[in-house]
């Protein structure tokens, strides 16, 4: 028997921030053991999850710097790569100015990796940062700002458990946070009530205890008739709203008009079902909200998870254990990318950049004599700059917005207009085809650094293994370039940026790399060393100034791109429980994709006979933007008038919306009418 | 068909169902002997306690109309009596897979343990009413049909809701 | 106590992690999840493996005794198999394959040994991979017996749950 050793990690995939055992021998890994004593997922792994070693030794993984000439990809070293990069950084912002830059960060990366990107994007003088959740979560930081005072989770996972009533809107847990399934399916056991609403059956309604199938687009009507209901049958937390709330009278009369019956006639939902659920959620001692993207991602995203923030306020469902609005975020960091500042608007610590008193504040923490004082351009308004002729220079770490961004063709061509892009990367992904420089990234277990789970959670990866080839720690990368830039990055690992960190954003004030090693992790905020972290947030009072919740009412207006006679359908996109977002991991992991290979439209058996589509069929769906073909799986799982796509393949998001919504720029990826045919 | 009917508000958590199935299914059935027989005679209805409640409830076989056990047997053993309406399961053909236990929805298939096969309620064919109902001290558990237990309750009911009514027959005010 | 991979049913979310780690683990899935529909649009995930028979059909097919039930499960013995696929057969779960030595195909007469692929509950470890993977934690590595007062405690919290006065 050789020498097997075991070395903790975190799961690369989704946001829930699973732990496990890498196993591996002579230096390369051969198998996962589990790790029951975690506090987040108990042991379990979802098929992401068992297949996360797979992508490490891929032969695809990028092991050299490359640049793009006549003759193809040719092999750079990392000074000549590196040295050519800041040579171009410096001529775009001499010739165009700081503006003409931009920076992505990525939701894949670390803390740490994040922080300095967006350092460096600031010190050059731009605030042109942006990363993914722009695309999943933007709105859940506007609209539970503006409610809360907090845009994250506020609860725990492990305290869904202690829930008498889960109410989920939009989010398909079961195939996209597998581990979420465990507590909810605990809290049923102990006798909880499960509700969901969606417009697709999903497996997580199948757990249900009550579907609600709604419209695609209609979710503002649907949780306004039930906050309706709640009013009109007294159901409210009057004291709750009274000791910590304002703004009640304002929702009140914004709510009169949305009876069950002219709810259940816009949502296509039973007027019965909706005061049951109503009934169910506000009669519950504890009781939480769980939403995902099918929220989110609407032109109406911020007024859709306002309007769920609403909905928990006026049961006073928050701030104890069992009771608050968990959003399943996406990616493993994308908390954490977002606290760091990596967003336009936000200095780290979601410190506004337009307020003059937040400039003095930071440019003293980093020793700097100037700020950019302009509001940044969001990843969703750059494509837009780029025809604008404005930005002319992009630096992508760890993202795959071909695949990713609503409108794709469009984004291409935005992407081959630019004077010089450099995407650093651990594969040539599809985004990365159209750069001119590509840097070899090291992926999750090469390299170390703190991750923030959607609980909030932060918790330290590790490096257990080495690099293929000359691919290099994005940290590392990172740091040489600001070297190279004059910018004097003098951290010698992540642990000093962490360093930094700490010192910068209150809520990561009591961290240190030995206390993130020590156990799993800790919740921020966590302001000082001795601190044990905030699992529960809003406990004693809300994040706001002057420590009050406020009900923002919001109206229901139609859908953005309803179908019509031209195109009758409507698209919806989703995750599917064997692919993750753009797929450039979990298509290039042989498991994963032996067992969904392809890309598929679910539709509507009567749609498919009317139409005269058989199952396997390959179709043509087209919208205003592009065309895509697609097998076709006939399933009741979809309502007529409705197909579904996942977006892991190329393809669906050459068919998605790009108009925004209008505070957080959020793209309404759900929702845009469409046609098909028999191929 | 008559069923092994269940009032779990009446159940004090006394198991004197489950001796006397374990004995009712003995070689002798007769408690004295039955407690030193091998194989060690096996109760078909459970008494669990929930703790959370500090409730006993006795749990027995619904002899289902449409049984998951019988339809997942993948060698007939457990099937339906067509004459009886009973659900009967019949040792010679198990092959203790477990299936039917792991399909069961009220978790009451049993395990044999020497001859590794399954038990369960077969609602004592040997005897008129079932033993656990005839030595239920409390009568939580009822020998009846669906309509007959209804009927049950209802004139239970029926007599609370007399209470409040004056009857006449000579009652003085 | 013979212990074996229970399912509870009405848990699983049909995501395949224990087909995944199984196959990980072993290079094949001893494990598939079938998912079943209704015309409803609902659905429920059932994960089909060897279910560990006491009296085990494939074993009493085996013409070679190269199975056989011993008091702790089953044992194969390779040198015995003559790779005639009666065993797979046999099983009523569809929960056995037959690999040809040397990974050949077809039987040959050069070569008439096989290999039983099925769910052997990861001998060495505490739990099986599939029911330690499971997100949902409808797999439970258990015993009938245990299994059953599972359920019967939830039904009997179910029907005293809206506690009726006593009549």
């Amino acid at each position: 028997m050789e020498e097997r050793s075991l070395h903790p990690s975190i799961c690369p995939y989704c946001s829930v921030g699973c732990g496990f055992y890498i196993e591996l021998e002579k230096g390369r890994p051969v198998g996962i053991r589990y790790m029951p004593e975690h506090p987040v997922n108990e042991g379990a792994l979802c098929p992401k999850g068992n297949a996360a070693l797979e992508i490490l030794t891929h032969p695809e993984r990028l092991t050299h710097p490359l640049r793009k000439s006549e003759k193809g990809w040719e092999k750079l070293s990392w000074n000549e790569a590196l040295d050519t990069l800041a040579e171009k950084i410096r001529e775009v912002r001499g010739k165009a100015g700081p503006e003409a830059l931009a920076f992505l960060g990525s939701a894949k990366c670390s803390n740490e990796e994040n922080y300095l990107l967006q350092k460096i994007a600031r010190m050059l003088g731009t605030n042109n940062v942006d990363n993914c959740a722009r695309l999943c979560h933007a709105s859940t930081i506007t609209g539970l700002g503006k409610t809360l005072g907090a845009g994250a989770m506020t609860n725990p996972l492990s305290d869904l458990a202690h829930s008498e009533c889960i109410f989920v809107v939009g989010s398909n847990f079961a195939e996209n946070h597998p581990p979420v399934a465990r507590r909810v399916l605990q809290a049923k056991d102990r006798g909880a009530s499960l509700i969901v609403a969606d417009p697709r059956l999903t497996p997580s309604a199948w757990l249900s205890d009550l579907t609600l199938r709604l419209r695609p687009g209609t979710d503002i009507a649907l949780i306004n008739g039930l906050m309706q209901v709640i009013l009109a049958e007294g159901l409210e937390d009057r004291v709750f709203i009274r000791k910590r709330t304002v703004g009640i009278e304002g929702l009140e009369k914004a709510l009169k008009k949305y009876t069950p019956k002219t709810v259940s006639r816009i949502t296509g939902v039973p007027a019965g079902d909706i005061i049951k659920a109503a009934r169910t959620f506000a009669k519950a001692e504890t009781a939480s909200v769980v939403y995902s993207m099918g929220i989110t991602q609407h032109v109406s995203g911020t007024d859709n998870v306002t309007a769920c923030a609403d909905l928990a306020l006026l049961c006073g469902h928050l701030g104890k254990k069992g009771a608050g609005i968990l959003p399943l975020r996406g990616q493993n960091n994308v908390q954490g990318a977002c606290d760091m500042g990596v967003l336009a608007e936000f200095f780290p610590g979601y410190v506004k950049t337009d307020r003059a008193g937040n400039q003095e504040w930071l440019k003293k923490a980093w020793g700097l004599e100037k700020l950019p004082e302009k509001k940044g351009l969001v990843a969703t308004e750059m494509v837009d700059a780029v025809f604008g002729g404005s930005l002319k220079f992009a630096y992508i770490m760890g993202r795959d917005p071909v695949n990713s961004t609503p409108n794709a063709s469009k984004l291409k061509k935005a992407l081959d207009s630019l004077d010089f892009l450099v995407v650093q990367d651990i594969f040539l992904t599809d985004s990365a085809k159209h750069a001119d420089l590509v840097l070899p990234a090291a992926a999750w277990a090469e390299k170390e650094g703190s991750f923030t789970s959607t609980e909030r959670r932060i918790q330290w990866v590790e490096r257990t293994l080495v690099s293929p080839g000359d691919a290099k720690p994005d940290l590392e990368i990172l740091i040489e370039l600001a070297n190279r830039l004059g910018l004097d990055a003098t951290y010698k690992e992540a642990g000093d940026v962490l360093a930094e960190i700490a010192r910068t954003v209150p809520a990561y004030g009591g961290l240190s790399k030995e206390r993130l090693k020590e156990g799993c992790g800790l919740i921020w905020p966590c302001p000082d060393a001795l601190h044990p972290g905030t699992p529960i947030l809003h406990t004693e009072s809300f994040s706001t100034p002057n420590g009050l919740a406020s009900f923002v009412p919001v109206e229901f207006l139609e859908p953005a791109e309803p179908p019509d006679s031209d195109y009758p359908f409507l698209l919806i996109t989703g995750r599917t429980g064997l692919h993750y977002n753009a797929g450039s991991m979990s298509r290039r992991s042989e498991a994963l994709l032996c067992r969904e290979p392809e890309l598929y439209v679910e539709l509507n058996p009567a749609d498919a006979e009317a139409l005269a589509l058989e199952a396997g069929t390959i179709i043509v769906i087209e919208t205003r933007r592009g065309r895509t073909e697609a097998k076709a799986r006939l399933t009741q799982r979809v309502d007529r008038g409705v197909l579904f796509m996942p977006f892991h393949f190329p393809g669906t998001n050459l068919l998605t919306a790009d108009a925004l919504d209008r505070e957080s720029k959020i793209p309404g990826f759900k929702g845009s009418a469409c046609r098909i045919w028999r191929r | 068909m008559k069923e092994v009917m269940i009032r779990p508000e009446l159940c004090m958590g006394c198991r004197s169902c489950e001796i006397a199935c374990a004995v009712e299914h003995s070689k002798k059935k007769e408690l004295f002997s039955a407690i030193r027989e091998k194989p060690t005679p096996k109760k078909r209805i459970y008494v669990e306690y929930i703790p959370e409640l500090a409730v006993p409830v006795p749990v027995t076989c619904r002899h289902c109309e449409d049984a998951p056990c019988t339809t997942i047997c993948p060698t007939g053993a457990i099937s339906r009596d067509e004459l009886t309406r009973k659900v009967i399961h019949d040792p010679e053909f198990c092959i203790g897979c477990w299936a039917c236990s792991m399909v069961c929805n009220y978790g009451v298939i049993g395990k044999e343990k020497e001859a590794r096969v399954a038990v369960k309620c077969d609602l004592c064919p040997d005897r008129e009413v079932p033993a656990c109902v005839v030595a239920c001290p409390t009568n939580a558990l009822v020998f009846a049909e669906v309509e007959e237990f209804s009927g049950i309750k209802r004139a239970k009911v029926a007599l609370k809701m007399a209470k409040g009514v004056q009857m006449g027959a000579g009652k003085a005010h | 106590m013979t212990k074996a991979v229970y399912v509870n049913l009405s848990h699983c979310i049909a995501c395949k992690a224990c087909e995944l780690a199984c196959e990980r683990e072993y290079g094949e899935a001893r494990v598939r999840v079938e998912v079943v529909l209704n015309g409803a649009g609902g659905g429920v995930g059932v994960p089909v493996s060897c279910r560990q028979c006491e009296t085990p059909f494939c074993a009493l097919a085996c013409p070679e005794n190269a199975l056989g039930r011993e008091v702790d499960g089953l044992k194969f013995d390779s040198g015995l198999c003559s790779d005639c696929g009666l065993c797979v057969l046999a099983c009523p779960f569809g929960a056995i394959e037959l690999k040809k030595a040397g990974g050949g195909s077809g039987t040959s007469f050069l070569n008439l040994s096989g290999t039983v692929v099925r769910c052997e509950l990861c001998p060495g470890k505490e739990t099986p991979v599939c029911v330690a993977t499971c997100p949902a934690g409808a797999l439970v590595y258990t015993d009938c017996e245990s299994f059953g007062k599972n359920i019967r405690r939830g039904k009997g919290k179910k029907c005293l749950k809206p506690s009726p006065a006593p009549l």
